[in-house]
């Protein structure tokens, strides 16, 4: 009993230390503007409506998720490439409006840039070998 | 480094988590939040820039409907290139019976449309409008169902052609004309896509009920 208290604090502590030394929020906000941009690439479907984005754009949409991905998951592995993972993220994202759906209907554009400027805006804390 | 370093390493580096789960909060890493601001200020303003481009037309943004008829409005329609035949449209409410049309380039004034959704969830009926004074389009492709115009009038055109010489299939009956020029059109249409399509000061919203906001 003892022992898995013991286990999910260490857990519980661990991941909160975890968050603490890299710009956590900055990448999650990343992830969300990717698969939001990239859910339209698939049919939706308003009652008899359905809106498909043509090839183009469909594949636009692949590159710039992808692209978010990568720097989202940048930010948490190498929280000391930040600033360049932010600006990538903030560029790709305002592109995403005109060739990606209007950027996931706005949405997605809009974590994007609150990705890449939480990830410009981190700053490491004292005692931290992240530079 | 063999395989107990790497252990040891990643049990050092996880126990370096823990302490910094537990220490004051004031030593972790954290926001500078009037960075933060600046950063998405700056970047919102360019956004905002990309919308006044598009909106004028500047900047393209492409996409194509379909699955079900909107009404298309339009005063005139300047056409080079076009071609016509019968065909099937697929749907998600199944295949329904219409004409395509093919404009190589063309040029369309005061065009309004209505897409109806049916059924939305709580909001029922929802109508998106979409207006533009003026629309160029490249190899536009249209699947037409009804079209109404005040006047037609085609140059050079070719009528019960064969719509396997215009890109239908054989059998059909097809036609083409070097140019077309149609004023008060309305119609419904299917589909609509094109090669490139810029429309100019355009106009989109999105309104409960089924009326027609072009009429």
């Amino acid at each position: 009993m003892n022992a898995t208290v013991d286990r999910c604090n260490r857990f519980r502590f661990g991941f909160r230390g975890w968050r603490r030394t890299r710009p956590f929020w900055a990448g999650l906000f990343g992830l969300v503007a990717a698969l939001v941009i990239l859910r339209p690439v698939s049919t939706i479907d308003l009652g008899t409506l359905s809106l498909t984005l043509q090839t183009i754009g469909g594949m636009s949409a692949v590159l710039i998720a992808v692209v978010l991905v990568c720097c989202a998951i940048g930010m948490w592995v190498r929280p000391e490439f930040r600033l360049a993972c932010g600006v990538v993220t903030i560029v790709v994202a305002l592109i995403s409006l005109p060739n990606a759906n209007l950027g996931g209907f706005g949405v997605g554009m809009l974590c994007g840039l609150v990705s890449g400027a939480l990830a410009i805006a981190w700053r490491p804390g004292r005692n931290s070998a992240t530079g | 480094m063999n395989a107990r370093d790497g252990r040891r390493q990643r049990a050092e580096r996880v126990s370096g988590w823990v302490r910094a789960g537990h220490a004051n909060r004031a030593a972790s890493g954290g926001t500078r939040w009037l960075r933060f601001g600046l950063t998405l200020g700056a970047s919102a303003a360019v956004s905002g820039v990309l919308v006044v481009g598009m909106a004028q037309g500047a900047i393209a943004a492409s996409f194509a409907a379909s699955g079900t008829a909107f009404k298309v409005n339009a005063e005139s329609l300047d056409g080079k290139g076009l071609i016509m035949y019968g065909s099937e449209v697929k749907s998600s409410a199944g295949a329904k019976q219409a004409a395509t049309m093919g404009i190589k380039s063309g040029k369309i004034d005061s065009f309004c449309t209505g897409l109806t959704v049916t059924e939305l969830p709580l909001l029922g009926k929802v109508t998106i409008g979409l207006e533009s004074p003026e629309i160029e389009g490249e190899n536009l492709v249209l699947d037409v169902g009804k079209v109404d115009a005040g006047t037609l009038s085609l140059s050079e055109a070719r009528m019960g052609l064969d719509a396997s010489n215009v890109g239908g299939v054989k059998g059909s009956s097809g036609l083409d004309a070097a140019k077309v020029r149609a004023e008060d059109l309305t119609g419904d249409t299917w589909s609509l896509s094109a090669g490139t399509m810029t429309a100019h000061e355009m106009t989109l919203s999105a309104d409960v009920g089924d009326e027609d906001s072009c009429e």
